[in-house]
């Protein structure tokens, strides 16, 4: 299975180096003045193998950004990001096509992110097309898959848009591993789905991450739900990371005053909650 | 503002099809009964799919064509909503019930600045001239919390935040001052931060106006401090109701029991345990079982729950809950 890939350099320990990462857009143009936005400003950033950061930040912090950018969908104005020992910067569009496999990306929104008019294995065995497997192999391949995400194999042949958003968000996931990543880049993958499909996404990535030795990098403004799937976050706040540490610590003594405010709303609620729910305990 | 002993709106018995592909028609919404009084805040708390995005339609009678209101009425101060004409609606939306989109961006005209799209709503309601409306306007931004209204009123909506949208549609929802505000999964496109700032402003109107709100969540988190009473939706079903602190304290139905359960573990210690999740999916609404609709995802399921759907037991005064546990 993906014996054709070449294996990165074993990295005993940082399976993500992130270092002064700099992006900025243009705003404006044809008719507006082009205002220069500068997303991020000198990210630095690093994950182990196997482990989990959580990016977290308001809209507008330049998470997304940080994302788009490991992810190679954007390219960074300055800055070096390491897959392993592998500088991806430095390399050729074609020399990188093997760490592209290595990144993958699942996104907030399953709907737009599936062609509407795939069926449920379609939409898995994409990926493996420009590989130039055969129908059967890749259907194979796909079906597999499907199976690992906790979906029917009897549902392989419904179109995408008969799915829940939990299920299409399973499907995302099951495309993703198609290419037998190392990193995955959740971006808001589990913040836009309901209550109960929010828990079972959460667990399935979590039980997925112990079998294929998965690292995630988790995009959230949710910082409850982090606290429960991440070993470390950071916290951005205009295009720069502010404070970042091991969950425990960033949860017991927040230092920075936007994880403060983070920790402070994601408390909020839970605190009603639990007065409601304890007030005869 | 509105009596306190007769309900506002009273909705009884609704049912809502769609048709399916094959010509069937299945029920979204089935059976439900529930009744909003003035000012008081009411929450629908349900999963996607559980027809509670129906119910908020058919209150406000905006149905797409193909559904049907096959039973039930909806009683705006005792008159029924389903008989009224399109003028008569007309006078309802907005004047008496608004309605809080789910998304604001998709709501808001691209191509108006959104001071122009918040006078229209007075303009339909409320003879005012141009001045004073624009007078009015400022007032509403300010009421929402926009700072620099005058800047707000001639922005369009791809200038602003998504919270800054969320609350023009809140100010849309409020201008004329209706009695009843539907906001349908108000805050599920915000950040955490900002979802609790939007709460606290539907607070602060409720207060100041007497409000009544129909807030309708799939996040118990978003109710508790804020809903005087929740009714439990699951599969176009009401499968319980109460008081929002007797629903959080011991909720009855085991579906009520999971979702408040996952809602406590959402924060807590960090640990990197697995939440406890509802497994399996709602059932399909074309092809509903017999019997109870949470059976196969229920961890107290009985032989009879697969039989018939279950009544509506009272295990405790005003703590309707539709589950064999509590009865039989």
């Amino acid at each position: 299975m993906g014996s054709d890939l070449p294996t990165l350099p074993a990295s005993p320990d940082r399976l993500l180096r992130v270092r002064k990462l700099a992006k900025r857009y243009v705003r404006g143009g044809v008719w507006g003045k082009r205002v220069p936005v500068i997303a991020v400003d000198g990210v630095d950033l690093e994950i182990a193998g196997g482990q989990t950061l959580a990016l977290v930040g308001e809209s507008g912090s330049g998470k997304s950004t940080v994302a788009r950018c490991v992810a190679r969908l954007e390219k960074p104005d300055s800055g070096q990001i390491w897959i392993g020992e592998k500088d991806v910067g430095d390399l050729s569009s074609s020399s990188r096509l093997p760490l592209r496999s290595a990144v993958q990306m699942v996104f907030q929104d399953p709907v737009t992110s599936m062609n509407p008019r795939f069926t449920a294995v379609e939409v898995v065995e994409e990926p493996l097309l420009i590989q130039g497997l055969d129908r059967e192999r890749r259907r194979k391949v796909a079906l597999e898959s499907i199976d690992e995400v906790g979906l029917l194999r009897a549902w392989a042949d419904r179109s995408v848009m008969q799915f829940s958003g939990g299920q299409r968000q399973r499907l995302a996931i099951a495309r993703a591993l198609m290419l037998r990543p190392k990193l995955l880049v959740l971006d808001e993958a589990i913040t836009g789905l309901d209550l109960s499909a929010q828990a079972q996404i959460a667990n399935l990535l979590q039980a997925l991450q112990t079998s294929h030795s998965l690292t995630y990098l988790l995009i959230s403004h949710d910082l409850a739900l982090v606290t429960r799937m991440a070993d470390a976050i950071a916290v951005m706040a205009g295009g720069r990371i502010v404070e970042t540490g091991p969950t425990s610590q960033m949860m017991m003594a927040p230092k920075e005053q936007e994880t403060i405010r983070l920790l402070a709303s994601a408390r909020a609620a839970q605190s009603r909650l639990g007065a409601l729910t304890e007030a005869s305990a | 503002m509105g009596g306190t002993e007769k309900s506002l709106v009273q909705i009884g018995s609704l049912k809502v099809t769609y048709p399916t592909s094959g010509g069937a028609r299945f029920a979204a919404v089935d059976d439900v009964s529930i009744d909003v009084h003035g000012g008081e805040v009411v929450g629908i708390l349900g999963e996607s799919g559980c027809g509670k995005s129906t119910l908020a339609n058919a209150i406000l009678q905006l149905l797409p064509a193909h559904a049907r209101q096959e039973s039930g009425n909806i009683l705006l101060r005792e008159h029924d909503l389903s008989e009224a004409s399109e003028s008569e609606l007309r006078a309802v939306r907005g004047r008496e019930i608004a309605l809080i989109p789910q998304d604001p961006a998709l709501s808001l005209n691209p191509v108006m600045n959104v001071g122009s799209q918040i006078a229209e709503v007075l303009r339909a309601h409320l003879p005012l001239p141009a001045k004073q409306r624009r007078a009015r306007v400022i007032d509403l931004l300010i009421e929402v919390g926009l700072d620099r209204p005058e800047d707000i009123y001639s922005a369009y909506p791809h200038q602003l935040s998504g919270g800054q949208c969320q609350r023009i549609v809140i100010s849309q929802a409020i201008a004329c001052r209706p009695a009843l505000v539907i906001a349908d999964e108000p805050t599920s496109k915000l950040d955490a931060p900002l979802q609790a700032e939007i709460v606290a402003l539907l607070s602060q109107i409720r207060k100041n106006h007497g409000t009544a709100i129909l807030l309708i969540t799939h996040d118990p988190a978003l109710l508790a401090g804020f809903a005087d009473r929740i009714a439990v939706m699951y599969a176009g079903r009401i499968v319980e109701s109460g008081l929002t602190v007797d629903i959080f304290r011991q909720p009855l139905h085991p579906y009520t029991q999971a979702l408040v359960r996952l809602a406590k573990s959402a924060i807590g210690m960090p640990s990197r345990k697995s939440f406890p999740a509802i497994e399996g999916e709602s059932p399909d609404p074309t092809a509903f079982p017999a019997g109870c609709r949470f059976e196969p995802r229920c961890p107290d399921r009985m032989e009879m729950c697969t039989q018939r759907y279950p009544q509506v037991f009272l295990p405790e005064p005003s703590r309707p809950v539709s589950c064999f546990k509590y009865g039989e």
